[in-house]
């Protein structure tokens, strides 16, 4: 028992003596937070867009104002002429076009069919369907507006029932697209840590040729994996502690759940990406070695955890490998907790996963850690 | 005679080579004892398996008469284990190591206080406490690691080509603290490929190809050379000993720094006649001949052939 008191003594040392490595740790995962929780975001504002307006009266000047005052679309440019508008798409000058015919005004009077043309470049396929979308609710609009005007002057009938949906989000009411993934990044910045960090750590001593000495020392073999690894859990809670506070004043991220159950999981999870760190650090001989392996897992299990890419949206075949990833329960977990307020009877599948793929691979790794050389 | 490391017939092999090939030496309580041999020989594989860091493929040994495979634990706690690239915790000042070692071999607090004054005085390391180990030199690196691994008191001490990479000056300090250690009663295995190293030990064994050769006092080992030895000192050297060489007439010709070491069955009279004729249809000028007692080289050289 003393003894892992030692190692974590000497290792808590040789933390703070490492610059970069504090480095790393803290200041690394601060700016990720700071900067990612801005450029993580799937919202698609500022669209780019030229108009074309080649009818110009009052009610076409009407569509396009709704267009602008959407503060959707960054209306840059007017241009006069259909013929020049693929240049604007060439230059990546517009992403939108969007063209008003003549005679449109005086169609729409004579209730003659009338068309307005939306050219869009599809390169960004996701941002093009969202604009498509915002488009066709402008217009919507637009025609609703007219159609009741109409009426009532026509039939002289001001009270117009139309179905409109009342719409309610819940949980996420602002729908800020921010609560939902900054949640995401801690959980990403909290696996990144302990994974890698105490990879490294184990590969460095072998890497040096102290762990040599560690082998030689009557010491067991859980004394000195738990004085290791201990150090890392807690610089894990730090960087989770660390995150939670920066999304909660920075981004306002509201924390609906109980912080007590993100803490409960997080200790299971840990045993998951400490787990890995150690599988890492017997198989690799250099922190080099180390620092790939674990990003080429930390690669994966990022992208199988639904941080971007809802699993919903994956192909079933795909859905199924997810299951194998534990940054998808834990993932699921703090977001549920953050932003719905969910409490342990919702999400205990999520803890037995987390158990059973904690204690699984920290099994295996440690078996797989020798106490002799090979 | 009590033995303090016995070696029974341990063999091990990585893959297809052979490091170990049923390996057999007994190790005297309290004596210095060097095994030497060419890289490759199997010196570190040996070391490595008596202090567990390997398992032998057969065969066993025994550490003060304890198991070395059953009773690893026991084992480590009483014998002391200097690797060949002895690494301290680079970020970790002189005191900081030792005491991180004491704490993982359970010295008490108290007791290891006394001890750290004690090694730090017997390997002058003293003004040096807080400096951190990156900081010292090659040859301190080197004290600092004895330190460390005598601050347990072992009682059987493995080192592993201690003083490579040290300076001259260094390594005569280094091996004057092993003498002194030896005369507190501690038995050392240390290997090295200095022949003159060997030369302090009180018994050494030459390993090559994981087999031990002959084992003896360093005294002994040259009169295990039953040919005649002429020392040569001549111009060109190099070229000379390819020339005796190609005449075929000698037993051996070796190179020893300038000089030439040149062995025969045949009276010295007649070599060195021999000689001069070989050389002089070679242009070469000879500017000494003479008989010489074999040393420690000249028999292990002898034997690798």
């Amino acid at each position: 028992m003393h003894r892992i008191k030692y190692i974590i003594q000497k290792e808590f040392r040789q933390i703070r003596r490492d610059r970069p490595m504090l480095i790393i740790l803290f200041l690394l995962p601060i700016v990720q937070l700071l900067i990612l929780g801005y450029v993580v975001s799937s919202e698609v504002k500022n669209i780019r867009t030229v108009i074309c307006d080649l009818d110009n009266t009052p009610l076409s000047r009407d569509l396009v104002g709704r267009l602008i005052n959407s503060g959707y679309f960054d209306v840059k440019y007017f241009e006069a002429s259909e013929s020049q508008l693929p240049q604007y798409f060439d230059l990546g000058k517009a992403m939108v076009a969007l063209v008003i015919p003549r005679h449109f005004a005086r169609d729409l009077a004579r209730n003659k069919p009338t068309q307005i043309q939306v050219l869009m470049d599809g390169q960004d396929s996701n941002s093009a369907v969202i604009a498509m979308g915002y488009i066709g609710g402008i217009l919507e609009n637009f025609l609703t507006d007219r159609l009741t005007r109409q009426m009532a002057e026509y039939a002289g009938v001001l009270d117009i029932h139309l179905v409109t949906p009342v719409i309610r989000v819940w949980y996420n009411e602002d729908l800020k697209y921010s609560n939902f993934m900054v949640p995401g990044i801690v959980v990403f910045l909290l696996t990144m840590v302990t994974s890698l960090v105490s990879a490294m750590g184990l590969v460095r001593e072998r890497e040096l040729g102290t762990l040599e000495q560690l082998l030689v020392a009557p010491i067991k073999k859980h004394e000195l994996l738990i004085g290791k690894l201990i150090p890392f859990a807690i610089l894990g809670f730090v960087v989770l502690t660390l995150g939670i506070a920066l999304a909660k004043v920075w981004y306002d991220i509201p924390i609906v759940g109980n912080l007590g159950l993100i803490a409960l999981f997080s200790f299971l999870y840990l045993f998951s990406t400490l787990g890995i760190g150690l599988f890492v650090s017997a198989s690799a001989r250099t922190q080099q070695q180390a620092m790939f392996m674990t990003f080429f897992l930390l690669v994966f299990f990022m992208l199988m955890s639904g941080f971007f890419v809802p699993i919903e949206n994956m192909p079933e075949s795909i859905q199924y490998v997810t299951y194998l990833n534990p940054m998808r329960y834990f993932m699921l977990v703090v977001r549920e907790v953050f932003i719905k307020g969910a409490n342990l009877s919702h999400l205990y599948w999520q803890g037995i996963a987390l158990l059973i793929f904690g204690s699984g691979i920290f099994t295996f790794a440690t078996m797989r850690f020798q106490k002799r050389m090979k | 005679m009590t033995y303090d490391i016995n070696i029974v017939d341990v063999s091990k092999r990585f893959g297809s080579t052979v490091a170990l090939d049923g390996l057999t030496l007994n190790v005297r309580q309290g004596e210095m004892f060097g095994l030497i041999g060419p890289d490759g020989a199997g010196k570190t594989t040996l070391l490595r398996i008596l202090c567990g860091l390997y398992l032998a493929d057969a065969g066993h040994h025994l550490l003060a008469g304890v198991d070395g495979r059953k009773k690893m634990r026991t084992v480590r706690s009483f014998i002391g284990y200097m690797p060949q690239r002895f690494s301290l915790y680079p970020d970790l000042s002189v005191a900081e190591n030792m005491r991180f070692f004491a704490d993982l071999f359970q010295v008490p607090h108290k007791e290891r206080e006394i001890r750290l004054q004690r090694l730090l005085e017997f390997s002058r390391l003293g003004p040096f406490i807080d400096r951190r180990a990156h900081a010292l030199s090659g040859g301190m690196k080197q004290k600092l690691a004895l330190s460390c691994t005598l601050i347990h008191t072992p009682k059987i001490l493995l080192l592993d080509e201690p003083s490579t990479g040290v300076d001259p000056v260094s390594r005569r300090e280094f091996w004057s603290i092993l003498a002194e250690l030896r005369g507190q009663g501690v038995t050392i295995l240390v290997t090295t490929p200095y022949m003159d190293e060997a030369a302090r030990c009180d018994r050494i064994a030459f390993i090559h190809k994981g087999k031990i050769l002959v084992t003896d006092e360093p005294t002994a080992i040259p009169s295990l050379f039953k040919k005649n030895l002429l020392e040569l000192h001549c111009r060109q050297h190099v070229m000379a000993a390819r020339f005796l060489e190609q005449s075929r007439a000698f037993e051996s010709v070796k190179i020893f720094g300038d000089r030439l070491h040149v062995s025969s069955h045949k009276p010295n009279a007649q070599t060195t006649r021999l000689i001069k004729s070989t050389l002089a249809a070679a242009n070469i000028d000879v500017i000494s001949i003479k008989p010489v007692q074999a040393r420690i080289e000249d028999v292990f050289v002898e034997l690798l052939q």
